[in-house]
């Protein structure tokens, strides 16, 4: 008897230790607040309070500090008697739509986010995602987006014609690099890849003459930095329709080139967002890729010595760029479609959306915006547009959310380590993208 | 009532199940049903990439899974070596530190409360902050390293499989070291002073203090917290995401580092039947413990 009580209680201390906590369990019910009539397909009634919840995430605080603006200029002057409430969630390499996916599922989450459609056909799936297709069609501000981007949020659910989220911000990667540091060791700008990799390699150097390199040619990203990695496999030929493909694994191999040949910092393969940034700008790094939303900062600490080049396509005009995308979704479980609904107006092509441009620099390229003095004068927004030629998304499968958030970080580092031949690694990619 | 049923009362002892009761009834809404749940997930196809529909029972297709798994098998070791290597660091260090703060000297208060510090920075914090002292770019280790001619020039301890696992475990043995010194202090002071002295008297040397004396009289404390600390660094995620996410190349990636990963990518169903053969693995150091305490406790 006493060697059964004393197995109880180890069950109970041991499941009470083990219990894994919820992540998002600050989520609080959609359609919170004391407005509790379904409204959905009908029109709100003026006047009457209602309360939403509002989720998104913020690259850095003076960012935070913006959202926490916008949303307090949208309280104060919507006339529907909205308030949102805006939550921040961590953007947690990209696990951000996973953890909201996570909290929805369970009866909680927001009614309205920002997002990233990489994780639309997931939520679609669940059916988690709002049909907004009526209210888009009905919103006189629809035509001052492009139609490339409608066409890319339908596609994102595989439902032609139908909208599930909200163009918010999007932009093209491209490389910062420094005119001071091109000039010195007399490189031009490069115009396709294959310059663009002779400048990786000229930049790498060792300027104290101590026999080690001081200053690398690229700031390569580990987590986080499928975008880029694609660019080298397109611009070798490759497409994400195979990527086993002899061209893929070229195109990889030069990837790994860059880090095995000394030209990236020996950190590469767990470098983040934060590290590849720090070695920009402390100049251990010549160049890195990124968008135009690290331009205010960079402006900040280089002044007029920072500029920006497009990815190049490769000589044989094979070319792509990553279209970074944010939306806005509404969440089927809201209890104020319509609110939302203006609520996501005003961040898209209303004052929302000035307030993050003035404070970020992105945006949703929508007509008011483009034609703003202050956009067509940004030579870092001219160099973002450029990339929209080639610019494109990693396929909507159910996994792509997944290897964006670890798989690929973890297969990369296993290539560039070498304990993955390139072969076997592309075989990976593609089963991780694609399922089995 | 009758007489027997009286003495059923008494001897049943109900008065004290009731009191128990509202803390049973806890223990069941927080542990036992959110654990019942898991296990009914560890029996599903439960993965939310391909929506609720998808959802089904396929009996124990997870757990044949797992252990074809190699992601589990090297997560699985590399905990058991990550628990064996830091809780031992951690307990000889803590103990170490015990005895030196339970000695009189001046400023051992402020000694006391500052090697509490990393105790109580909250593991998030801990990862970040060792994350950027091990930096191969900026670190001061590596800077430290180099002033002292140790290396020649930075070295990226977090990108590299082998360093990046010992550097965690440094990070570790440095969190868990305060958690041991402070259960054995609290032990050592129980010590009555008369037993050393009665010691001493009989000729016991300083080391044979600590043998017959010292360890034996807080055995319990030492097992208590070897116990408590096996499992938490058996669980920890916090320290190991915040420093490396599970890299380079999986090289700390531990199984609850595993766990979290595959229940974040929404295979809810895998992820619970991998919580479940941890738990299990736990029980295995739970158990034994729990029996030889209630043993030694009847006599």
């Amino acid at each position: 008897m006493k060697k059964k009580s004393a197995i109880f209680l180890a069950v109970i201390l041991t499941l009470g230790l083990t219990a894994c906590s919820s992540k998002g369990d600050s989520a609080e019910n959609a359609g919170a607040g004391g407005e509790t009539r379904e409204v959905s397909g009908e029109t709100e009634a003026s006047g009457e309070a209602i309360e939403l919840t509002y989720w998104y995430w913020a690259d850095t605080t003076e960012q935070s500090d913006l959202m926490k603006s916008i949303v307090a200029e949208y309280n104060a002057t919507n006339t529907m008697n909205v308030t949102v409430h805006a939550e921040e969630n961590a953007w947690n390499g990209g696990a951000y739509v996973e953890d909201m996916y996570v909290a929805v599922a369970g009866g909680g989450g927001p009614d309205i986010s920002t997002f990233r459609i990489s994780g639309a056909s997931m939520f679609h799936n669940g059916g988690y995602l709002y049909n907004c297709t009526d209210l888009v069609n009905g919103w006189e501000d629809k035509g001052a987006l492009a139609d490339s981007i409608w066409e890319s949020i339908s596609e994102s659910t595989g439902t032609p014609g139908e909208y599930y989220s909200v163009p918010w911000t999007y932009e093209t990667l491209y490389v910062y690099y420094r005119p001071s540091m091109f000039e010195e060791l007399n490189i031009k700008v490069p115009e396709t890849y294959e310059e663009f990799m002779t400048a990786i390699e000229k930049c790498t150097r060792d300027t104290d003459g101590d026999g080690k390199t001081d200053v690398y040619g690229l700031s390569l990203r580990g987590p986080g930095g499928q975008e880029p990695w694609y660019y080298w496999l397109y611009a070798n030929g490759a497409t994400f329709d195979d990527l086993t493909s002899e061209a893929a694994v070229k195109g990889m191999e030069a990837y790994k080139s860059i880090y095995t040949n000394g030209w990236a910092p020996e950190t590469a393969p767990t470098d983040a967002y934060s590290e590849i940034m720090a070695n920009f700008k402390s100049g251990r790094a010549a160049m890195v890729i990124h968008h135009v939303g690290s331009s205010v900062d960079m402006t900040d600490t280089f002044g007029e010595d920072v500029a920006a080049f497009t990815l190049p396509a490769s000589e044989a005009g094979n070319g792509w760029d990553a279209l970074c995308d944010t939306e806005l979704v509404i969440m089927s479980s809201t209890k104020h479609p319509e609110a939302a609904f203006d609520f996501a107006k005003f961040m898209a092509t209303g004052k929302g959306q000035e307030m993050w441009f003035e404070g970020t620099r992105k945006c949703n390229l929508n007509e008011k915006i483009s034609a703003r003095e202050d956009f067509q004068n940004n030579q870092f927004l001219k160099t973002s547009l450029e990339g929209l030629d080639h610019a494109g998304m990693f396929p909507f499968t159910p996994h792509c959310s997944e290897f964006i958030s670890t798989t690929w970080a973890s297969i990369t580092q296993r290539i560039l380590l070498d304990q993955l031949s390139v072969e076997e690694g592309m075989q990976e990619y593609k089963t991780a993208l694609y399922g089995e | 009532m009758s007489g027997n049923r009286r003495r059923w009362i008494e001897k049943k002892a109900l008065w004290g199940y009731l009191l128990v009761a509202p803390a049973f009834l806890s223990v069941c809404l927080v542990v036992f049903i959110p654990a019942a749940k898991a296990l009914i997930m560890s029996l599903q196809s439960y993965d939310l990439r391909y929506g609720p529909e998808s959802i089904a029972f396929i009996g124990m297709k997870n757990f044949g899974q797992i252990f074809r798994d190699e992601l589990f098998w090297s997560s699985f070791l590399r905990t058991l070596l990550m628990v064996v290597v830091c809780v031992s660091l951690q307990f000889i260090l803590g103990f170490a530190l015990a005895l030196l703060l339970n000695r009189g000297f001046y400023g051992r208060g402020v000694v006391r409360a500052v090697s509490m510090i990393p105790w109580v920075v909250p593991g998030v914090l801990v990862g970040l902050i060792w994350r950027w002292m091990f930096d191969g770019n900026y670190g001061v280790i590596n800077d430290i390293l180099v002033k002292m001619g140790i290396l020649d020039s930075y070295y990226g301890f977090l990108a590299q499989p082998v360093s990046a696992l010992w550097s965690v475990f440094v990070t570790y043995i440095w969190q868990g070291i305060p958690f041991f010194m402070l259960m054995i202090l609290a032990g050592l002071q129980g010590i009555p002073w008369d037993v050393y002295e009665a010691a001493t008297i009989d000729g016991a040397t300083g080391w044979q203090r600590l043998i017959y004396v010292t360890i034996p009289s807080i055995k319990n404390s030492i097992s208590v917290s070897v116990m408590l600390r096996i499992i938490w660094v058996a669980n920890s995620v916090d320290v190991i995401f915040n420093m490396t996410e599970g890299g380079p190349a999986n090289a700390t990636q531990t199984l609850a580092v595993y766990i979290y990963q595959k229940a974040k990518s929404m295979n809810l169903g895998y992820s619970s039947a991998l919580a479940l053969l941890l738990m299990a693995a736990l029980m295995c150091v739970a158990v034994p413990y729990m029996v030889r305490t209630f043993r030694s406790e009847t006599g």
